[in-house]
């Protein structure tokens, strides 16, 4: 069986920023803050399947912060990770018209100075049309841009996976998919409202 | 915007650009309102594949951790719905034996012969049309009357004694289409099948519907095929 291993805060932040060990990382967060997560959606209504899909987008969205250097550690990763959680499961009840529960949770596992997660349940909707929109790009499109993008592979280790003659193919080819999902989001009215009030 | 700036500003996305390039593609973003707006979708799109690739890999990893049904429990499951499956078996074999027949089988498969307009000749034309008007008394009482008694006579003659579920009578008249003449032969040879199949000579019957089944030319090899191995078998035992 494997042991998983404990991470302190900080270590665990180093782990999150390193590709190597991610998967570690979320195995980490799962087994030291799921049931917390899970009993305050579950307390509040929500099924098992909810709070499976509320954990799950806390994690994306801690990792995501991390990342890009958004956490800024004002307080612990479970606090942090509740408040998360919490804001997601009440903006989703805000969602199903749900009010009774609202002020349940709003109440339920509050820390005295609950930490600011606005920008995360603001961009909510940002990231639902993200997938939206990827799930009407190509699988092989997709594919090779997660390859690229997300492994961070070179046109030579993209060949290993993907069934194209040469890198130059390989190159062609990630320009168009590239282009092609740009014109996607382009064509959504939420990503584009985004991008217009940038200017 | 060009087709040349949009892959310069993919390259600078890249941090593929090198030389003067860089430079170019800075003062691009720099001045062209145009280019800024591509850049910000190329970024969006980034940000995207990143986003979902990484809720695939937390969903990966989460159900890596869900925890795994025993072996030994999966194995139990097999073996009972084995064990289900054998005891439906023996059920179904068990009701098999206890209702598959002589006689069953060949109230299944005896359809009366049909007629038809061919082969014809004024001596059977009497026996015909008692045949036709499905009167097996009659068709027996006109057969005895002929003077010269053709395949197709003895024939009728015997699918008519089997309506009347004289077997005795109808046997003898298929054996003699069987030894004698050069027609009606694949007919005799499922009838006579079915005649012993009725008189319970099941040792005389299995063999000759097993030679009808093994031959895909014979004008009886559809229907002989119907009868199930499994049935074949079952009569075989008893």
């Amino acid at each position: 069986m494997m042991v998983e291993k404990r991470y302190s805060d900080a270590d665990l932040l180093a782990a999150i920023r390193n590709k190597s060990t991610l998967d570690s990382a979320i195995r980490s967060i799962y087994l030291n803050y799921a049931e917390t997560i899970s009993s305050l959606i579950l307390k509040t209504s929500g099924t098992r399947q909810d709070a499976e899909d509320v954990l799950q987008e806390t994690v994306v969205s801690f990792i995501e912060m991390v990342k890009k250097n958004r956490f800024r550690q004002e307080s612990s990763i479970k606090t942090f990770l509740v408040a998360i959680a919490r804001n997601i499961w009440l903006n989703e009840l805000k969602r199903r018209e749900r009010s009774g529960f609202r002020e349940e949770v709003f109440e339920t596992s509050r820390a005295e100075q609950e930490p600011d997660v606005s920008d995360i349940i603001a961009e909510r909707e940002v990231k639902q049309a993200f997938r939206n929109v990827l799930s009407l790009l190509g699988d092989k499109c997709h594919r090779l841009l997660t390859l690229y993008y997300y492994e961070n592979l070179s046109m030579k280790e993209i060949l290993a996976h993907l069934p194209y003659d040469n890198e130059q193919v390989v190159r062609n080819k990630k320009y168009k998919c590239l282009q092609q999902l740009t014109g996607m989001l382009k064509d959504n009215p939420l990503i584009a409202k985004l991008i217009k009030a940038k200017f | 915007m060009s087709a040349d700036n949009t892959t310069l500003l993919i390259d600078h996305l890249d941090h593929t650009l090198q030389g003067g390039s860089l430079p170019e593609a800075t003062a691009l973003l720099n001045t062209d309102p145009q280019a800024q707006e591509t850049w910000q979708y190329l970024n969006i799109a980034v940000d995207a594949i990143q986003h979902e690739a990484l809720h695939q890999q937390v969903a990966a990893v989460r159900k890596e951790m869900q925890p795994k049904r025993p072996i030994i429990r999966r194995l139990g499951s097999v073996i009972g719905v084995a064990a289900v499956l054998a005891g439906l078996l023996g059920l179904f074999v068990f009701y098999k034996f206890i209702t598959v027949t002589p006689e069953s089988v060949y109230e299944n498969q005896f359809v009366a012969y049909e007629l038809r307009t061919t082969r014809s000749n004024a001596e059977t034309d009497a026996l015909r049309v008692a045949y036709q008007q499905q009167d097996w008394q009659q068709v027996l009482n006109t057969y005895h009357l002929l003077p010269v008694k053709s395949g197709e006579a003895h024939f009728l003659a015997a699918i008519a004694a089997m309506q009347l579920k004289k077997f005795d009578l109808a046997i003898p008249k298929l054996e003699i289409i069987r030894s004698n003449y050069n027609y009606f032969v694949d007919e005799a040879d499922y009838y006579l099948a079915l005649a012993w199949l009725a008189t319970g000579e099941t040792h005389r019957a299995i063999p000759l519907l097993e030679t009808i089944r093994s031959d895909k030319n014979h004008t009886y090899y559809e229907k002989a095929r119907a009868i199930s191995a499994l049935d074949l078998r079952i009569l075989s035992l008893k």
